[in-house]
C-alpha cells in the first residue's frame, strides 16, 4: 500500500515534469524558428496551443491529496499524526 | 451369541487395538500441535512486525506528502498561470488579415498575396520574444522545482 502510494506520487510528478519539457521543447523551436526568420505557422503552434488550453481549463484536484487521504484512511492517521 | 463374542478374546484385542490407535492418534496430533503452534506463533509475530513497520512507512509518506503538497500545490498554481499568459501570447501573434479603416489592404486581384501577407507572424517582435522568454523562465523554474521535490 505505502509502495502503490509513494509510486502513485513519484508518478504524478514525473508525467508533470514531462509535460513541462515538451512544453519548453516546443516553445524553444517556435522560437528558434522565428530567429531564422519563419514567416508562415510553426507545426508547433497547433499543438502548443491546444495543450495549454486544455490545461488551463482542466480543473484539477490539490497535488498530493489524493495520495495523503489515501493513506489517512487506510491507517487511519489524524493530522496531528501526520504533521511534518 | 453376540454377549459371548464381546467377552471373548477376540473381542478384547480389538478393544486394545482401538485404544491403541486412539492414543497413537492422540500422539499425532500433539505432534502436530507441537510442530504447528510455533510456526503460527512466529508467523503471527512477524505479520505484526511487518504490519507496524508498514505502520511506521506510512507515517513517514504521509509526512513528506504533507510537507511537499503546499508547494506542489503553488507549483501547480504558477503552471496555471503561466500556461494561461503563454495560450494568450501564441494565440495573439497567430497571423490575422492586414486591414486599415476596415478595407483589406491586399486587392482582390492579388489574392495569392493576400494568402501570403495573412500569414505574417508577430513571432518576431521584441514584446513576443520577451513574453515568451518571460513564461520559458517560469516554465524551467517550475521544472526544476519539480525535479528537485
Amino acid at each position: 500500500m505505502v509502495a502503490a502510494v509513494q509510486h502513485d506520487a513519484v508518478s504524478m510528478f514525473e508525467d508533470e515534469i514531462t509535460q513541462d519539457d515538451n512544453w519548453i521543447l516546443y516553445v524553444r523551436n517556435i522560437q528558434a524558428r522565428a530567429a531564422l526568420g519563419r514567416k508562415d505557422i510553426a507545426p508547433e503552434y497547433s499543438v502548443l496551443i491546444r495543450e495549454l488550453g486544455a490545461f488551463v481549463r482542466q480543473v484539477s484536484e490539490v497535488p498530493l491529496s489524493v495520495q495523503k487521504r489515501n493513506l489517512i484512511e487506510e491507517f487511519r492517521f489524524t493530522e496531528n499524526d501526520i504533521r511534518p | 451369541m453376540f454377549r459371548t463374542w464381546l467377552r471373548s478374546e477376540n473381542t478384547a484385542t480389538l478393544q486394545k487395538m482401538i485404544h491403541s490407535i486412539g492414543r497413537q492418534f492422540d500422539r499425532e496430533r500433539v505432534r502436530i500441535l507441537l510442530i504447528v503452534l510455533p510456526l503460527l506463533t512466529v508467523g503471527l509475530s512477524s505479520c505484526s512486525q511487518s504490519r507496524s513497520s508498514e505502520v511506521n512507512e506510512a507515517l513517514r509518506l504521509a509526512s513528506i506528502l504533507q510537507r511537499y503538497a503546499p508547494e506542489a500545490a503553488q507549483l501547480l498554481e504558477r503552471e496555471h498561470i503561466t500556461a494561461n499568459d503563454l495560450k494568450i501570447v501564441l494565440d495573439e501573434s497567430l497571423p490575422v488579415p492586414i486591414v486599415e479603416n476596415g478595407k483589406s489592404l491586399v486587392k482582390e486581384e492579388n489574392a495569392q498575396t493576400a494568402e501570403v501577407e495573412k500569414k505574417v507572424l508577430v513571432a518576431g517582435t521584441p514584446e513576443f520574444r520577451m513574453r515568451v522568454n518571460a513564461d520559458l523562465d517560469a516554465l524551467s523554474e517550475i521544472r526544476a522545482r519539480r525535479s528537485d521535490i
